[in-house]
């Protein structure tokens, strides 16, 4: 399972594939990598609880998500960055940004976060996301949100890239379709 | 000068005032827009607490019917955190030694406070 998400490009592996790589069913519990149980939730619920969170602390919610969110991505990121280099040596950039994308690819194919699309060149790295779950959870509610409101997703991808490559980033989600944007757009740049 | 030299400059001369051992300037909603804290103290994590910890205070003074809070205080043995709006956009947060005259402090936050809600606008 390791070696498939820090060797292949996962991009174009259909959600079925992804599944039998990297989560396993066993006694009704699934699995993701073998050993961390997944679960599901409805998006209403997600984007609900920051509703919520914004009553008891104001906009600070939104900066307690993101950084928390970013604190663990970094976690997930460096993990997997120690682990890589244990068996393979140093991970190269190239190597980062392959597996960057695989993390989050799953994320979506088989976490059900959206459909994510990436553009990299050697300073930023920019996510795309169709029908984010943070976002289609905020249309399907009654309060409407004042700006972009992917915060887990980039709190999480943000952390993820910083753990990966070993270095600072700037993150920012530039276009929310929570907010009448066409689609999510997140944008990270090296600092 | 670019606008974070700016707000840096801001809390350099906050920091001159003395007693102050950290300062901070941070988004309404947590995050951290300029600091002058130690490499061993988690800027970004210190940041989302300050807007927190104002934004609970909010809460709840407006649950009340006591209105906005100017400020949220905490002291300790060890020290102050004196956290105050900076505008509708920011806030402004300072760590100061146990010693340190809230008086004075206070007044030198008001006018910080001031500068950064002109320089953001």
């Amino acid at each position: 399972m390791f070696d498939a998400l820090v060797s292949e490009d996962l991009r174009d592996f259909s959600e079925e594939e992804l599944d039998k790589l990297f989560v396993v069913h066993e006694e009704g519990i699934k699995q993701f990598l073998g050993r961390i149980p997944l679960g599901c939730i409805y998006a209403t619920f997600l984007s609900g609880l920051y509703v919520e969170m914004e009553k008891i602390v104001g906009r600070a919610a939104r900066g307690l998500i993101i950084n928390a969110s970013k604190n663990r991505g970094k976690i997930a990121g460096n993990a997997i960055r120690r682990r890589y280099e244990k068996k393979y040596g140093e991970m190269s950039v190239e190597r980062a940004k392959m597996v960057a994308r695989n993390m989050l690819v799953i994320w979506g194919k088989c976490f059900g976060w959206g459909k994510m699309s990436f553009k990299v060149n050697d300073t930023e790295f920019w996510l795309e996301v169709e029908d984010s779950l943070e976002a289609t959870g905020f249309l399907k509610l009654k309060e409407k949100p004042k700006g972009p409101v992917c915060w887990m997703l980039l709190g999480y991808s943000w952390g993820l890239l910083e753990g990966l490559f070993n270095r600072k980033f700037e993150g920012e989600e530039v276009e929310c379709k929570a907010v009448g944007g066409e689609k999510c757009r997140f944008v990270f740049r090296t600092i | 000068m670019s606008l974070r030299s700016e707000l840096e400059e801001v809390l350099k001369e906050l920091k001159a005032t003395g007693d102050i051992e950290a300062s901070a300037i941070v988004s309404r909603d947590g995050l951290l827009i300029a600091a002058d804290i130690s490499s061993n103290v988690n800027a970004e994590a210190f940041a989302a607490m300050s807007a927190t910890m104002l934004g609970a205070a909010e809460t709840a003074m407006s649950e009340l019917g006591k209105g906005l809070p100017d400020r949220v205080v905490v002291e300790s043995s060890d020290g102050k955190i004196v956290a105050t709006g900076a505008g509708d956009r920011a806030l402004l947060v300072v760590m100061t030694s146990p010693k340190a005259n809230l008086g004075l402090i206070l007044l030198q936050l008001g006018k910080a406070s001031k500068k950064v809600e002109e320089l953001l606008g």
